[in-house]
C-alpha cells in the first residue's frame, strides 16, 4: 500500500515542479511567457527531448550512456561533411547518419553486454574515444553547412515549430514499445533483475544492445535536427550534452537502479531541464550557471529517490 | 614452509608481472622508433607529467578497493575547484604557501561532499560522482569567470613544480614518491588499509568483525579530495597559473589507470604497486604519442580504449563481470 | 526397484554424478519420476539435495549420468531452457522482477502479442484471471507489485506461472520453509490440482511434511542415494535411520559428555529484550560453560536476538548484562571489545573475506579488537596467530597465505570460527556453525564446541538441525513468533516438544504441520569453494 502511494508521490513529483517553475518564470521574467520564447524553448529542447525519450530505456535496463554526447558531435559532423561535400538529398542523409548512430550506438550496447562492464565506465571510455574521433575529423577547421532543411530547424506550423511535433511522436511511440511491445517490456524485466530477466527466457544480451542501439539512432536524428539550427560543428560541439540528457531522465522519476521509471516522466524531466536552461538565460545569469544547477538537480534527483527507497524499505515488511 | 607455497604463487597471472613486461615491451618499442624518447634523463623528465594524475590514481584505487561500485569521477573537476580557489586566495592576498593549504583543505572539503552523498545518503558513487563532475566544474567555471587567474612567483613556490633535485622532478621527488610510500604504508602495514581491503570484500561480513563501511567511505573520499587539492597545488605551482578546467578528463586517466593496475572495478582486490606501475606505463604511452606528434586529444581516446580494453582483460582473466 | 515399474516414467536419472572441485557432491543418484505423483527428495543439509535439483533445473551440468525426460534425452543448457523443456524449479528465496506487476511477473518473456506485434493486455489479464480463478489464487494480487507480497504469495505465484507455461515437472525446494500455516496449506492443495497434468519433485528434510504430500521418497547421503520408500503409514523411524546413518554415532558421542555447569556464573542475561515487529520480551539465561541450544522456525527470531544483542538490530527495549555488568548494544566493535563473538549463518556473504588470505581472514576481528584504526600490525604476531588457530583446529590449507576461497566450506568455517576464539570471548553465538559442511568437519566442529564449554566458554548455539542441537545443549530455549515460548533443561529434552513448542499449541493436534523448522541449504553446496561473482 505504502508502495503504491509512493510511486504516485514519485510520478507526480515532476510535474509539480515543473509548475511551479511555470509560475515562478512568469512572474519573475517577463519575456518568459511569450509564444516566440516558448517556442524557442521547444526548437531548442528539441534534440535533448528525443535523446532522452531513448535514454529512458537505457536507464530503465539498469545501464547509462554518458557518452551521448560525443556521439552527437561526431554524427553532427558527419551530417555536415554529407550535405557539403557529397552534395546528398537530406532523406539520404538523415539514413546514414540514423543509422551510423545505431552502430555506434551497438557498440557501446556490446561492450557492456558482451563484455560484461559497468555501462557508466564503458560508456565512459567511449565518450574520449568519439571526442578524439571528432576532433581528427574537425582537424582544425570548423565546418560550415548551409541550413539543410527548414523543417528540422527552426521552421514553425502556426506557432508551434516543426521539431516539437516530432519529438512528441518519438514520444509516443516510445511510449507505445514501453507498454505494447515485447522489446519495451522486455527491458523493464531486464532492468529489475537480470537473473530473473535471463531466467524467463529474455534475450538479456541482444535486449541490451537494441536498447544502446535505439538511443545511438536517436542521437543520429538530433545530430541532424542541431545542423539544420546551427549550422557549424566545431571540436567540443556536444559537449556537456549528456548531462542535460541524464538529469532530464532521472527528475522525470526514472530510477538510477533500474527497473522503474516513464516516458511520461521523462517528457516532464525534459521540459523542466529546458525551462530552466531558458530561464537561466532570460534572467541574465552567466550560462555557466547551467551546470551548477543541472548537476544539483540530478544530485536532488536522486538523491531523493535513494532516501525514498531506504524509507519505504523500511515500511513495508518484505 | 609458507614461504615456499607464497612464492608457489602463479607470479606470471599476476597483473604486476605483465605491467612491467608491457613496459619494457613499450621501452624498446620506443627506442626503435623514436630512440630520442629512450634517454635517462628525458625519460626521468617525462615523470612529472605524470604526477598530478597519479595522485588521483592514488585516491581512485582506494575508493575503487572499497569495493560497493566505488568510484570517484569528480577528481578532476574538484581539481579545477580547488586550484581556482587558491587562485582567488591568492589573488585577494593570501601568501601562497596558506594558500596552497586552503586549496588542500577545498579538495577535502568537496570529498567530505561526496563522501555524504554516497556513504550518508545512500546514492550509487558512479552517479553521485558523475553530479558533482558536473556540479564541481562548473563552479570553477562560475567562480573564475572562466579565466585563468595566474601569478604565484613568490617564496619559492614555483619550486615544486618546476624544480628539480639531482635532475628528478621536484614534484615527483617531494610530492608523488612520498604520498604513494605513505599511502603505501599505511594499506600494508595499519588497520587502516587492512580495513579498505575488508570492506572491499564484503560491508556485511566487515562490520560484522567492528569495523564501519560508512565511516571508511567517507573519509577515503575526502582523502581522495585532498589529493585533487594537492594535485592543484601541483598544478598552479607548474603552469604559475589557475585554469578552470585544469583537471578535466583526469577523472578518466585517475581510474584507467588504477584499473589498468589490476583493482577491480569490483572492490577488494588490486594492489597500490599495480597502480603504480600502470601509471609509469600511461606515462611513457602518452610520451611516445607526444613524441610521435600524436595530438592530446587523441591521448585521451587511447586512453578510453586502454580503460575498456584493461576492464574487459580483468573480466575475462578473473572469468567474472560486472553485472 | 522403483515402485512405478508399470508406465514410462516421466523423467529417469541414471548415474548421476557431479563434483565442485574437491567435493564429489552427487554420487551415481539414479531416480525416477512417474506422471501425477509426488516424490520426495529427503537428506540432511548438505547431502546432495540442492545440487540434484539444480541439476536438474538447468543450473549445474552432470559431469555423468543419463537423463531422460517426457521421452526424450535431457540435458538442459540453462535454467531458461529447463524451461522451455517443461521442468520448473521454485527455488526456496525466488527470483522475479520485484518492481513490476503479479500480472507482468506472469508474462515476463512470453507476453501474448497480436498480429502486429502489439501486446494484448486484456486478453492476458483475462487468461490470468482464469489461471488465478483455476489455481485457486487471489485476482486482486494480479494489479500489485511484486515485491510488496509476501514471500509465501510470492511462491504461490510462481508456482502458478509454472502452471501458466505448462511445465510438466515442477521442482519445489523447501517450499514450507518461508511460509505460514495458511499458506502451506494453500500450496498443498495447489500442488494436488498440478498433479492433474504433471509431477513433483519436492525437496525437503522434515520427514513428517512427507506423510502429507509424498507418494514415494527417495533418501539422499553424502550425495549417494541410500534408500527409497513408499509413503504408508509411519514410516518416520525409517527416514530417520536413512538421512542420518553415521552421523547419529558421532553425535551420540557427544551427547555423553559431562555436564559441568556451575550455576551462579551468569555469562549473558537477558530481560524482556524487544525489537519492534521481531521480539517481544524476550529473556534468557547463558551460564559460563554451558551451551545453550535456541530454536525455533525461521521468522522466530532467533538471528535476530544474535543481532540485536550486537548492535545490528538496535532493541527497543530490554536489559542485559555481561559476566555481570550492564551491557548496551552500540556497534559490533563494542561488543568484540565486550567480549561477545558472533559466528554468522551465511558464510558467504557474512563470514568471509573471498579474496583475502587465510591469515587476514582469520586475524580480522582480534585486529580490530584493542587497537585504534591506524594502528600498525604487528605482522609476526598474526602470522602466529593464524599458524596456533590453523594447526589447533585442523585446518587444511597449504598455506595460510592462501585465498580462503580455495579451502573447503568446513575449512573455511573452522577459520571464521578461529577468527572469533581469537578474541578470547567470554559469550560465542553460533548461527548454524555445521550448515552446508561435510560430515566430518561436522564432527570435528561438534566436538570442538563440546569442548569449549568444558573449558567454561558460554556458548549460544542456534540451529535447525534438531539432533544436533539437542545432543550438544545443556538447555534448549524455543522461540516463537519472537517471543520465548519454553525452556528445557537437563537429559530429558524430547525432540517432540521442542517441535511442538516452536510450531505453536494450536497445531499440535494434526501430523500435518508438525515440521520441523526451515533451514535454507546454502547456494554452493558443502565444501565448494565458493565462485563468487
Amino acid at each position: 500500500m505504502v508502495n503504491a502511494r509512493l510511486e504516485r508521490i514519485r510520478r507526480l513529483a515532476i510535474w509539480v515542479l515543473l509548475a511551479a517553475q511555470l509560475v515562478a518564470f512568469s512572474f519573475l521574467l517577463p519575456n518568459f511567457l511569450t509564444a516566440g520564447n516558448l517556442g524557442n524553448v521547444i526548437v531548442n529542447s528539441a534534440g535533448l527531448a528525443i535523446v532522452a525519450a531513448a535514454m529512458t530505456f537505457v536507464i530503465i535496463l539498469g545501464c547509462i550512456d554518458v557518452s551521448v554526447g560525443s556521439m552527437l558531435g561526431v554524427l553532427a559532423w558527419l551530417t555536415g561533411w554529407l550535405t557539403t561535400t557529397q552534395d546528398m538529398p537530406v532523406v539520404a542523409v538523415l539514413g546514414i547518419v540514423v543509422a551510423t548512430g545505431a552502430l555506434m550506438g551497438s557498440l557501446n550496447g556490446s561492450i557492456v553486454a558482451k563484455g560484461r562492464m559497468t555501462a557508466i565506465i564503458a560508456t565512459l571510455g567511449m565518450l574520449f574515444v568519439w571526442r578524439s574521433v571528432l576532433y581528427g575529423l574537425w582537424g582544425g577547421r570548423d565546418l560550415f553547412a548551409p541550413p539543410l532543411v527548414p523543417w528540422l530547424g527552426g521552421m514553425r506550423i502556426g506557432v508551434v515549430p516543426v521539431v516539437g511535433l516530432i519529438a512528441l511522436a518519438v514520444f509516443a511511440v516510445l511510449a507505445s514499445v514501453a507498454k505494447r511491445r515485447r522489446f519495451g517490456r522486455d527491458i523493464y524485466a531486464v532492468g529489475n533483475d537480470r537473473q530473473a530477466a535471463r531466467l524467463n527466457g529474455i534475450p538479456v544480451d541482444r535486449r541490451i544492445i537494441g536498447a544502446f542501439a535505439l538511443l545511438g539512432a536517436l542521437v543520429g536524428l538530433a545530430a541532424v535536427m542541431q545542423m539544420a539550427r546551427v549550422g557549424v560543428v566545431q571540436a567540443f560541439t556536444g559537449r556537456d550534452f549528456e548531462l542535460g540528457v541524464i538529469a532530464a531522465v532521472l527528475i522525470g522519476g526514472t530510477s538510477i537502479t533500474g527497473g522503474r521509471g516513464s516516458l511520461s516522466g521523462t517528457l516532464g524531466g525534459v521540459l523542466f531541464v529546458a525551462v530552466l536552461q531558458n530561464g537561466i538565460v532570460l534572467s541574465g545569469v552567466p550560462p555557466l550557471w547551467n551546470g551548477v544547477a543541472l548537476g544539483a538537480f540530478v544530485l536532488i534527483a536522486v538523491g531523493s529517490d535513494v532516501l525514498l527507497e531506504r524509507r519505504s524499505g523500511q515500511e513495508v515488511p518484505a | 614452509m609458507t614461504s615456499l607455497s607464497v612464492s608457489a604463487r602463479p607470479i606470471l597471472t599476476d597483473r604486476r608481472t605483465m605491467l612491467a613486461l608491457l613496459l619494457v615491451g613499450m621501452l624498446v618499442v620506443f627506442s626503435q622508433i623514436s630512440p630520442a624518447l629512450v634517454r635517462p634523463t628525458l625519460l626521468v623528465d617525462i615523470t612529472k607529467f605524470g604526477v598530478v594524475v597519479g595522485l588521483l590514481a592514488l585516491g581512485q584505487t582506494l575508493i575503487i578497493l572499497s569495493g560497493r561500485g566505488g568510484i570517484d569521477l569528480s577528481v578532476g573537476s574538484a581539481l579545477s575547484l580547488s586550484g581556482i580557489v587558491m587562485g582567488l586566495a591568492v589573488s585577494a592576498g593570501v601568501p601562497v604557501w596558506p594558500a596552497a593549504g586552503i586549496a588542500i583543505v577545498t579538495g577535502v572539503l568537496l570529498g567530505a561532499f561526496n563522501g555524504f552523498l554516497i556513504a550518508v545518503v545512500g546514492i550509487p558513487a558512479l552517479i553521485g560522482t558523475v553530479g558533482t563532475l558536473f556540479l564541481y566544474g562548473s563552479l570553477a567555471l562560475v567562480i573564475s569567470g572562466g579565466r585563468a587567474i595566474s601569478g604565484y612567483g613568490e617564496a619559492g613556490f614555483p619550486f615544486i613544480g618546476q624544480g628539480t633535485v639531482l635532475n628528478v622532478p621536484a614534484q615527483l621527488l617531494l610530492v608523488l614518491l612520498p604520498a604513494y610510500a605513505v599511502v603505501g604504508w599505511l594499506m600494508a602495514r595499519t588497520r587502516f588499509g587492512r580495513t579498505i581491503y575488508e570492506v572491499g570484500n564484503g560491508d556485511r561480513a566487515a562490520r560484522l568483525v567492528g569495523r564501519s563501511p560508512r565511516a571508511l567511505r567517507f573519509w577515503l573520499f575526502c582523502i581522495s579530495g585532498g589529493l585533487a587539492g594537492l594535485g592543484a597545488v601541483v598544478t598552479n605551482s607548474w603552469l604559475q597559473t589557475a585554469r578552470p578546467a585544469a583537471g578535466s578528463g583526469f577523472e578518466l586517466q585517475a581510474v584507467t589507470i588504477a584499473v589498468l593496475g589490476g583493482t577491480h572495478i569490483f572492490g577488494g582486490r588490486g594492489r597500490l604497486s599495480g597502480t603504480f606501475l600502470a601509471l609509469f606505463v600511461v606515462i611513457l604511452l602518452n610520451a611516445g604519442l607526444q613524441f610521435n606528434g600524436v595530438d592530446q586529444v587523441w591521448q585521451s581516446g587511447v586512453l578510453g580504449l586502454l580503460l575498456i580494453g584493461s576492464v574487459v582483460l580483468n573480466n575475462l582473466l578473473s572469468g567474472e563481470g560486472d553485472e | 526397484m522403483e515402485a512405478h515399474d508399470r508406465a514410462e516414467p516421466l523423467l529417469r536419472l541414471r548415474g548421476v554424478s557431479k563434483r565442485f572441485g574437491h567435493t564429489q557432491a552427487l554420487t551415481g543418484v539414479d531416480l525416477e519420476v512417474h506422471p501425477g505423483e509426488v516424490v520426495a527428495v529427503l537428506g540432511e543439509n548438505g547431502a546432495g539435495k540442492s545440487t540434484l535439483m539444480k541439476v536438474l533445473a538447468g543450473v549445474h551440468q552432470p559431469d555423468a549420468g543419463e537423463l531422460t525426460f517426457a521421452g526424450a534425452p535431457y540435458a538442459p543448457h540453462s535454467p531458461a531452457d529447463a524451461n522451455e523443456r517443461g521442468i520448473v524449479m521454485v527455488h526456496q528465496e525466488p527470483t522475479f522482477l520485484p518492481h513490476l506487476t503479479v500480472l507482468q511477473n506472469l508474462f515476463a518473456g512470453r507476453e501474448l502479442t497480436g498480429r502486429l506485434g502489439g501486446i494484448r493486455w486484456r486478453a492476458m489479464h483475462g487468461e490470468a484471471v482464469e489461471l488465478f480463478a483455476r489455481v485457486g489464487l487471489d485476482e486482486a494480487l494480479l494489479d500489485r507489485r511484486m515485491g510488496t507480497l509476501s514471500l509465501g504469495e510470492q511462491q504461490l505465484i510462481l508456482i502458478a506461472r509454472a502452471f501458466h507455461h505448462d511445465a510438466k515437472l515442477l521442482i519445489l525446494d523447501e517450499p514450507t520453509s518461508i511460509l505460514t500455516a495458511t499458506e502451506t496449506e494453500r500450496l498443498f492443495a495447489l500442488v494436488e490440482r498440478w498433479l492433474q497434468h504433471g509431477a513433483v519433485l519436492y525437496i525437503t528434510h522434515r520427514s513428517r511434511e512427507l506423510e502429507q504430500v509424498a507418494d514415494r521418497a527417495i533418501v539422499l547421503r553424502d550425495g549417494r542415494r541410500v534408500g527409497a520408500l513408499v509413503v504408508e503409514g509411519d514410516i518416520e523411524d525409517d527416514v530417520v535411520r536413512l538421512m542420518s546413518g553415521r552421523d547419529l554415532e558421532v553425535l551420540a558421542s557427544v551427547a555423553t559428555r559431562s555436564s559441568t555447569v556451575a550455576e551462579e556464573d551468569v555469562a549473558l542475561r537477558i530481560r524482556g529484550l524487544a525489537v519492534p515487529g521481531v521480539l517481544d520480551n524476550v529473556s534468557l539465561e547463558l551460564r559460563r560453560g554451558e551451551v545453550l541450544g535456541l530454536y525455533g522456525l525461521v521468522g522466530a527470531g532467533r538471528t535476530e536476538i544474535a543481532l540485536s544483542l550486537l548492535g545490528e538490530l538496535p532493541p527497543s527495549g530490554g536489559d542485559v548484562e555481561l559476566m555481570g555488568e550492564p551491557y548496551v548494544p552500540s556497534t559490533m566493535a563494542h561488543a568484540v571489545a565486550c567480549g561477545l563473538a558472533y559466528v554468522p549463518e551465511d558464510r558467504k556473504a557474512m563470514g568471509i573475506f573471498p579474496y583475502l588470505s587465510v591469515r587476514e581472514n582469520l586475524s580480522a576481528a582480534e585486529l580490530g579488537r584493542r587497537s585504534g584504526p591506524l594502528s600498525i600490525i604487528d605482522r609476526a604476531a598474526e602470522r602466529r596467530l593464524a599458524q596456533r588457530y590453523i594447526e589447533e583446529l585442523g585446518v587444511k590449507t597449504a598455506s595460510m597465505d592462501d585465498r580462503i576461497t580455495t579451502l573447503s566450506g568446513g575449512s573455511q568455517q573452522k577459520v571464521i570460527l578461529a577468527r572469533w576464539l581469537a578474541t578470547d570471548p567470554k559469550v560465542l553465538i553460533l548461527d548454524e556453525p555445521t550448515r552446508g559442511i561435510d560430515v566430518t568437519t561436522k564432527a570435528e566442529i561438534h566436538r570442538l564446541i563440546a569442548g569449549l564449554a568444558e573449558e567454561g566458554l558460554a556458548v549460544l548455539l542456534i540451529s535447525s538441525e534438531l539432533p544436533e542441537l539437542l545432543a550438544l545443549s545443556d538447555r534448549v530455549v524455543v522461540l516463537r513468533e519472537g517471543r520465548v515460548e519454553l525452556e528445557l533443561d537437563g537429559d530429558v529434552i524430547e525432540e517432540e516438544t521442542v517441535l511442538r513448542a516452536a510450531l505453536g499449541s494450536d497445531l499440535v493436534g494434526g501430523t500435518r504441520t508438525a515440521s520441523s523448522p526451515a533451514s535454507s541449504e546454502p547456494a554452493a553446496e558443502e565444501g565448494t569453494p565458493d565462485e563468487h561473482r
